[in-house]
């Protein structure tokens, strides 16, 4: 319960920051959206029209009674928030569970994989710190080369028909997936294969083997259950990472999801949308972060004991 | 128990794995996939000195002692990287980590039967011989490093001149979608990208140095404003800073808000550990300023910890650097990122103008991680 407070004090604190810091940066948006050359009329309406000519604190407070009542505000464009996240909430969501799918077999195999095996180590711990170096896009950028202008198998770009689910045309989903999967491996895998080699190298773990116990016993009553919660806290925290971080992934395929419209919005100096999605990553990042640590008292005898 | 389980509280679990991810967990996918190693960092940081180093003398030892043992298993992966998948040149690092790591109790024994092993001759020169071996090791990023800075100079043409034909295939990597000349692009992006990412880079490990020790020395509560902000990806930290301030130092100021709560984690972790010492008490019994403790008594202990850290901060930049350029928010004319989003709609016709940049980007990650494992090596 506390952490949840904890978490619930740092999410206020968090998107106080974001309307003050905004403020208090040395930018001003609708200057430089508008340019050097606009009249100060022009600013001063455009300014009113945002309502940043009100002090920031009441703004605030306008704000958040806003939110409590489920209302995020207008839009620049003059579009409610709100209906302008929900089908697109949807569609990141979508992305990063399918994606969360994948990821959660797969990393756990690879990485006790390379864990027990020196061989399959070599390979799997190289391709996780390249991939875990580069940027997105990057990797994202290969795959086009590869699979949509090499191979010619797949779209470039995730065009998806207004008001429809990308379900209804599943190859779009196929690379920005591909492209977070590799990116969420490689991070996944370098920390559960630390911790799952960290267990094999224990003292109990060749108690076991001098006691003469199977490869499977040893997996099962021995990694498992000690490279379990780290497994969950890197899932959970990878899957929210999703939501939020897919951003370059979405921009580069033009996937309609929350990043896409993310880094359109600040693009254009929309403070509402940016202040919004903000808020429902961060919650999303929180929260996620919450259930991880309830995760690893659950899943550890000892911990679990103390409370 | 609450967060700090993933904070620091790696005593309780055990698992380094695990509160390396809540160090860093807080930071989000973005940062975190990059931060793998400074997460680690933290949580390894935790266990050791929670373990109780006593047996390690010598101030550069303690430091390094809370960072080298998930700098030192990411170090004997890597040289395979470098050599394409050939056996580990570093035969120091192979040796020291069998089966690649190990638990952070069986290296740390390992360790110090080699410091023991070591100790006779551990005297300056052994040092100088070992910093030099460093160096002879990493000149492949610093040579790249070198030729990314001079670059510029000797690119063939201006990053806006048109050349020739749109697509065309003349120039060593061809003419992109406007005929300009994709090999100059490139040598003229690099300079600016590299060094925006080491001010944002020095910037963010200057301050969290700073909240980090004054954490350690004061109270930790001073590193929870700073969770909200680890909260946020550091992609969307670029973003939103962006938003107000569109311009390079807008980037750099970004890159090292998203910086300093891992940085802060990492220092207060090896902080904390020299604030107990006797050097310190002693300082303090005499009455000595805090600013002067802490910069004479504590800063210099926990130097290498610092350094790795602001390599890893610059792996970490050099990625939100670059996608910046990418989505267009970057202020420089051919910047790395800019190249693949201009490259995109055209990559059937000239695959090239892609494959460069994706292949730069890649090369300068990598090596600026390789940099940093180096780094934490020196200890």
């Amino acid at each position: 319960m506390r952490e949840l407070l904890t978490s619930l004090g740092l999410l206020v604190l968090l998107s106080f920051a974001v309307f003050v810091g905004v403020d208090l940066l040395p930018g001003d948006p609708v200057t430089a959206r508008l340019g050097a050359t606009a009249s100060p009329a022009r600013i001063a309406e455009v300014r009113a029209h945002l309502g940043l000519d009100r002090p920031v604190l009441e703004r605030y407070g306008s704000w958040v009674v806003g939110v409590l009542q489920g209302d995020l505000g207008v839009s620049a464009s003059g579009r409610p928030v709100a209906s302008m996240l929900s089908d697109r909430v949807g569609n990141s969501v979508l992305l990063s569970v399918v994606t969360l799918v994948l990821l959660v077999p797969l990393s756990f195999g690879l990485a006790v994989w390379a864990a027990w095996q020196r061989s399959a180590d070599r390979v799997i711990s190289g391709g996780a710190l390249l991939l875990v170096s580069v940027p997105e896009f990057v990797v994202a950028g290969a795959l086009v080369l590869v699979f949509a202008v090499s191979l010619r198998w797949l779209p470039a770009v995730s065009l998806v028909p207004v008001g429809s689910s990308p379900l209804s045309t599943p190859s779009v989903l196929v690379l920005p997936v591909l492209s977070l999967l590799l990116v969420g491996l490689a991070y996944a895998v370098r920390v559960i294969r630390s911790s799952a080699v960290g267990v094999l190298a224990s003292p109990h773990v060749e108690f076991m083997w001098l006691n003469g116990a199977s490869r499977r016993d040893v997996l099962r009553q021995a990694v498992l259950p000690a490279v379990l919660p780290v497994a969950v806290q890197v899932w959970l925290v990878t899957g929210v990472g999703f939501v939020g971080g897919a951003v370059l992934v979405e921009k580069m395929f033009g996937y309609p999801g929350i990043g896409e419209l993310l880094v359109s919005s600040v693009r254009t100096g929309d403070l509402p949308v940016v202040q919004a999605l903000v808020l429902i990553i961060g919650a999303a990042m929180l929260g996620a972060l919450v259930l991880a640590d309830w995760a690893v008292v659950l899943l550890t005898p000892r911990l679990r004991v103390a409370r | 128990m609450s967060r700090d389980v993933g904070a620091g509280g790696a005593a309780d679990l055990g698992a380094g794995g695990a509160a390396g991810l809540g160090a860093g967990g807080a930071a989000g996918r973005d940062g975190l996939a990059r931060d793998a190693a400074s997460a680690g960092d933290a949580g390894r940081a935790g266990v050791v000195s929670v373990a109780g180093d006593a047996d390690r003398a010598g101030a550069v030892s303690v430091a390094g002692g809370a960072v080298s043992p998930e700098v030192r298993a990411g170090g004997a992966v890597s040289p395979e990287v470098r050599a394409g998948g050939a056996v580990s040149r570093d035969g120091q690092a192979g040796a020291e980590v069998p089966r690649d790591g190990g638990s952070p109790a069986t290296q740390r024994t390992r360790r110090h039967r080699q410091d023991r092993a070591a100790r006779p001759e551990q005297d300056g020169k052994a040092w100088q011989r070992r910093l030099v071996a460093g160096l002879k090791r990493g000149w492949w990023p610093l040579a790249l490093l070198t030729l990314i800075l001079i670059a510029p100079e000797l690119a063939p043409h201006a990053a806006t001149d048109v050349v020739g034909l749109p697509y065309s295939t003349q120039g060593l990597l061809g003419t992109d979608h406007l005929g300009r000349d994709v090999l100059s692009r490139l040598m003229h992006g690099g300079r600016p990208m590299v060094l925006t990412s080491l001010a944002a880079a020095a910037l963010g490990t200057g301050a969290g140095t700073l909240i980090g020790l004054v954490a350690a020395w004061w109270r930790p509560f001073v590193l929870r404003p700073w969770d909200a902000v680890a909260a946020v990806p550091g992609i969307l930290v670029l973003l939103l800073v962006l938003t107000a301030m569109p311009n390079r130092a807008g980037i750099v100021f970004a890159v090292a808000l998203a910086s300093v709560p891992l940085s802060a984690r990492v220092v207060h972790a090896a902080a904390a550990q020299v604030i107990g010492k006797a050097h310190v008490e002693h300082a303090k019994v005499r009455g000595e300023r805090t600013a002067w403790i802490l910069g004479r008594e504590v800063l210099p202990l926990i130097g290498t910890t610092v350094l790795a850290d602001l390599g890893l901060r610059f792996v970490m930049a050099v990625y939100l650097v670059a996608a910046a350029g990418f989505l267009g928010l970057s202020t420089m004319s051919s910047d790395w990122g800019l190249l693949v989003v201009e490259a995109l709609p055209g990559a059937a016709l000239q695959p090239v103008a892609l494959l460069a940049p994706v292949v730069g980007i890649a090369v300068v990650a990598v090596s600026a991680n390789r940099v940093a494992d180096r780094v934490g090596e020196w200890a």
